[in-house]
């Protein structure tokens, strides 16, 4: 039943995108809303996860429990409000600015760190691959910094060469191998080869 | 007025062939002649990872990314996503490991569920499994990213197995599961996110190699035979660059103008 599902909902959709056909892109334009209002209904599933997940913790006093209530606290808060008053209410958006995206930006701050240490921890020069990593990084990084161009006048010349010729013809190359991979994976699955997605049955 | 939107018709006969292609290589394939794919050393690191989790005594981290199931390029790559958390799950189910499995995007979550449980239920190992295997953290990223990589240091995980789609929030669990001394396997098609993997992974698969992971671990006949179609695709898709650049050197448009109908 459900790779019958997903076979006839999937060619639906591919002959909506190809197709002309105003009747074909009804019934696609439906099928979509349907899958707005399953995904949003999905959300319903998180807040049930997080609610079992963390009142576990809070009834058997576990871990951090104190967290589990605030956590649990803050979301159905946040709900209530949300829903109640309106997400443009003064008080609703005191709580959110303040106590959503404010750590939330913060977490996005911790990218610059990750990606210096990340970059600290690659370039390492261990091979022939490495030491072409590194050279190439070097000039990339020099040459979107203003130091680059003070150094030497050549430094931006062959970033830029780097950065437009080999980087976008590889990052071309591996996207037709991505697309075609996508392509085979949307078949395999609408064909019922690939059933990873499923699950499986208990061995006998 | 035609059937076909104007400027798909090669778009159409493009996924027709490469539909034609996978069918007949699993046709192929059926009848005895199955293709041998090459070794992908990060798919093989996950059984390793997962026997060091054992000797160590500490959880394996598993995340089929953070993409749809309803969205089309994320799905292809949460699909792929899911084929390795059932065999990383199938292996932690089989060796005892403990498995912790997070979630951003709610919509993949009883999906999520019912492979992880289904793969301890295939191994026999039903008393074993626990919901609290599958934790939603939040639906939006860098909340989802702050959640893992607090998990992947309070719990010290051992191994870090990230295949799917995924998003900035890559670069902080690998950063994370760096400093608890997890081993990292990790792939994404996100091309953005791919330098993220590549310098934060200890074994990395590229691009279309996660669309491969399904085939490789499950070693079944037709699903090989498609990633051999695949590779048929690209061969096509080369000769046809080729012949394109070949022709616009000498100013002849004529494929270029074919491809844009």
């Amino acid at each position: 039943m459900p790779l019958a599902i997903s076979f006839v909902v999937g060619i639906l959709m591919i002959a909506n995108y190809f197709t002309t056909s105003t009747l074909l892109k009804d019934v696609a334009r439906n099928a979509q809303t349907w899958v707005v209002i399953i995904s949003t209904i999905a959300l319903a599933l998180g807040v049930a996860n997080l609610t079992v997940l963390h009142g576990r913790n809070i009834r058997s006093k576990g871990s951090n429990w104190y967290l589990s209530s605030w956590l649990l606290f803050i979301m159905y808060l946040t709900i209530v409000l949300g829903v109640g008053l309106s997400t443009s209410n003064a008080f609703f958006r005191l709580i959110y600015d303040n106590l959503y995206l404010n750590p939330y930006n913060a977490v996005v701050t911790l990218l610059c760190f990750s990606t210096f240490a990340a970059g600290y921890r690659a370039f390492r020069i261990r091979s022939f691959e490495t030491l072409a990593f590194l050279v190439c990084a070097a000039f990339v990084m020099l040459t979107l910094a203003p130091i680059g161009e003070i150094l030497w006048d050549g430094i931006p010349v062959i970033g830029s060469w780097i950065m437009n010729i080999p980087s976008v013809g590889s990052m071309r190359g591996l996207m037709f191998g991505a697309a075609v991979g996508l392509i085979a994976v949307g078949i395999k699955t609408l064909l019922g080869i690939e059933r990873g997605w499923l699950g499986r049955r208990e061995k006998a | 007025m035609s059937l076909v939107a104007s400027g798909k018709i090669s778009a159409l006969f493009s996924l027709i062939a490469v539909c034609a292609a996978v069918l007949v290589m699993v046709r192929l394939a059926r009848r005895g002649r199955v293709p041998k794919i090459r070794r992908l050393a990060a798919l093989d690191a996950i059984r390793e990872a997962v026997g060091r989790a054992v000797e160590m005594g500490k959880p394996v981290h598993a995340v089929p990314g953070v993409g749809y199931l309803s969205s089309g390029a994320d799905a292809a790559q949460t699909v792929a996503g899911l084929s390795v958390l059932d065999y990383t799950a199938s292996l932690c189910a089989k060796y005892g490991a403990r498995l912790i499995s997070t979630n951003q995007n709610p919509e993949v979550l009883p999906v999520q569920e019912q492979i992880v449980q289904q793969a301890y239920m295939a191994e026999g190992k039903s008393a074993a499994y626990r919901p609290e295997m599958v934790r939603h953290l939040s639906p939006a990223n860098m909340s989802y990213a702050a959640g893992a990589a607090g998990i992947i240091e309070r719990e010290e995980v051992a191994a870090n197995i990230f295949v799917g789609s995924h998003g900035m929030e890559a670069l902080i669990m690998l950063e994370a599961g760096s400093r608890s001394g997890a081993i990292q396997i990790g792939g994404t098609a996100t091309l953005t996110r791919s330098m993220d993997f590549a310098v934060g992974t200890d074994f990395l698969l590229i691009g279309e190699d996660i669309f491969a992971a399904g085939a490789y671990l499950s070693n079944e006949p037709a699903q090989l035979a498609s990633i051999a179609a695949q590779d048929c695709c690209k061969i096509a898709i080369l000769a046809l660059a080729i012949i394109g650049v070949v022709l616009a050197v000498f100013g002849n448009r004529t494929l270029t103008t074919i491809l844009r109908t």
